[in-house]
């Protein structure tokens, strides 16, 4: 009896799963294929299931609209930079507060850290987009790669990193062995705590790919537009051109698709990292 | 000869505050490292985040179209934004959203991962994989996609209806009042299910199997077991979940912004409050009024987080 009711539970929670599963993928699966139908084909009823024919003159007609590479690309260089600033702020800052214990101000500048985590950046947005202006940097890419290097729960959890992969010990043998500062942080810590780092770019690199918001604040010029904007933007100007779309959708989530897939492990500990260790 | 003691007492405290003066500088010149390798991140923490943040707050006071000088007014922004009736539909559509799609998204991964961890015995990873995909989609695209999804004149979701009834069903979802907060609470779900299902999963993995035996043994059924061995145990799990949902949820823009095409829906019906501040600023150039905007979101994600806090610390 017991076992028949467990087997029961078993077989329902495998299809409850899967058709969970099927409902989550499905929005994918039709955008690829939308974006391999014709613009017509679309309208038709039922709308298609299948992969068409018509992905060449989908591409022609995308980049003929909008100036889609020059988008991707900036996507990328501006994903890029901010990675890279976000992974150098908050590792060397998070140096300094696992190194340097007994410094005045380590305690209490840390818990200005940790608690800003917490305050939404939208409460600061009217006086950070006029520093903007002043700055000169509307329209540019500045906005989207350098404000956004102090993360602080990057630094927070590259401290709980540190922490945990580089002992004592090792500070001070380095020391004994006439190491300065700067290359301890550079040949002893960074290479200790390069799978945190990794975790941290992927998130990073995401954030930044997935931003729309602050792009769509601070760039005018369609030829500046990152990759989630410009898409935006093409369903407001040419928002019948269902298969354009949905093609664009599709080239800018591939290439994070395979990443994911190729490294799922890695991306599984970005994105849910600070909040299972903490 | 009590003067004496006196002055030597105050003497012997203006040395201890000299020789501290001194030790302090002397620690921080030993400790100059630190101060240089934080630079970096407080100097652009300072310039873009602290400073705007403050400045907010004083900018939420006075009547500005950000030229010249602002102006003064009080807290007449505050009288203003609450007399708003598009300002308090913006405060409810956003707790109306954020609480289905919390309260939804949470549920099901819960569900998700109680099963898979007990009853799904292959595959764990690929589920935990696939789970994952739509947070990897930027919520603007997620957006663009599920508007697709319920398109009145393609859409799937008119398309599988119209099997069912006769002739052809064209429902303008996206035009709807009602239905626009379910389908943005419906992209949430969709895009933050596997988040949540994998801190649960890894939290559930954490309770020793001996408690769910020893249970049984006492005689308590499924449901008993899970209200009373696993909740009371996932509850710091299902904080920091609930918390992660609160302060994106409140804040939430790209998905009504995208869906509606930065008109906020028929009636304001999807206007959340970060797409209103956006307006206030950016289409009518009110930026004190935006500022202070800012400073009732900030108050309201700060309560609720307070709120989410003490209803599951307290549920232990």
């Amino acid at each position: 009896m017991k076992n028949i009711k467990k087997g029961a539970n078993r077989y329902f929670s495998y299809l409850f799963v899967i058709v969970v599963m099927l409902l989550f993928v499905f929005p994918l699966a039709w955008m690829f294929i939308l974006a391999t139908n014709s613009k017509a084909d679309i309208y038709t009823f039922p709308p298609p299931l299948l992969p068409g024919t018509e992905l060449v003159s989908n591409f022609q007609r995308l980049f003929d609209t909008i100036p889609f590479w020059m988008n991707l690309w900036n996507s990328v260089y501006v994903g890029v930079l901010n990675t890279v600033l976000i992974l150098f702020v908050s590792s060397f800052a998070a140096f300094g507060f696992a190194r340097f214990v007994n410094a005045p101000g380590n305690k209490w500048l840390f818990y200005v850290v940790v608690g800003s985590i917490m305050v939404p950046p939208l409460a600061g947005i009217i006086p950070w987009f006029m520093e903007m202006k002043w700055l000169g940097w509307i329209d540019t890419h500045w906005p989207l790669i350098i404000p956004t290097a102090a993360y602080p729960f990057g630094v927070f959890w590259m401290h709980q990193y540190i922490k945990q992969a580089v002992p004592e010990e090792l500070y001070e043998a380095s020391i004994l062995d006439g190491a300065s500062e700067m290359r301890i942080y550079l040949q002893v810590v960074i290479p200790l705590i390069r799978p945190g780092l990794g975790a941290l770019a992927i998130l990073a690199f995401l954030n930044s790919w997935q931003n729309f918001q602050l792009p769509l604040i601070v760039l005018n010029s369609t030829e500046k537009f990152t990759i989630p904007l410009a898409l935006a933007n093409l369903t407001t100007m040419f928002g019948t051109d269902v298969a354009g779309i949905m093609l664009g959708t599709s080239i800018s989530v591939l290439p994070i698709f395979i990443a994911f897939v190729l490294a799922s492990n890695h991306f599984i500990e970005g994105l849910t990292s600070g909040s299972v260790k903490s | 000869m009590q003067m004496e003691t006196k002055k030597e007492a105050s003497l012997d405290s203006d040395r201890l505050i000299n020789i501290e003066r001194n030790s302090l500088l002397k620690r921080m010149k030993k400790n100059k490292m630190f101060y240089i390798s934080i630079a970096p991140f407080l100097i652009l923490f300072l310039m873009f985040s602290a400073f705007p943040i403050i400045a907010s707050f004083f900018l939420g006071f006075t009547k500005w179209n950000g030229v010249g000088m602002p102006e003064f007014v009080g807290v007449n922004n505050y009288i203003k934004l609450f007399k708003d009736p598009v300002f308090i539909k913006s405060i409810y559509n956003t707790v109306h959203i954020w609480f289905f799609s919390t309260i939804f998204t949470m549920g099901l991964a819960f569900v998700l991962a109680y099963m898979v961890n007990h009853y799904v015995h292959r595959a764990k990873g690929f589920f935990r994989v696939v789970f994952l995909f739509p947070l990897l989609v930027a919520p603007a695209l997620t957006a663009i996609m599920i508007s697709v999804v319920f398109s009145t004149n393609s859409g799937l979701v008119n398309a599988v209806i119209s099997l069912f009834i006769e002739g052809t069903f064209n429902y303008d979802w996206i035009r709807s009042q009602f239905w626009i907060k379910p389908l943005i609470v419906l992209i949430i779900m969709w895009r933050w299910t596997g988040y949540h299902f994998i801190l649960y999963i890894a939290g559930l993995q954490t309770i020793p199997t001996e408690l769910y035996d020893a249970a049984k043994i006492d005689g308590a059924n499924g449901l008993q077991i899970i209200k009373n061995v696993t909740l009371p145990l996932m509850v710091p799990i299902i904080l920091v979940s609930a918390i992660t949902a609160t302060v994106g949820g409140i804040q939430i823009f790209d998905e009504p912004y995208v869906l509606t095409q930065g008109t906020g829906g028929v009636n304001n019906s999807a206007v959340s409050m970060g797409m209103y501040l956006y307006q206030t600023a950016f289409q009518y150039f009110q930026f004190g009024l935006a500022a202070a905007q800012s400073y009732v979101l900030f108050a309201i994600i700060l309560v609720v987080t307070l709120i989410n806090a003490k209803v599951l610390r307290r549920r232990t």
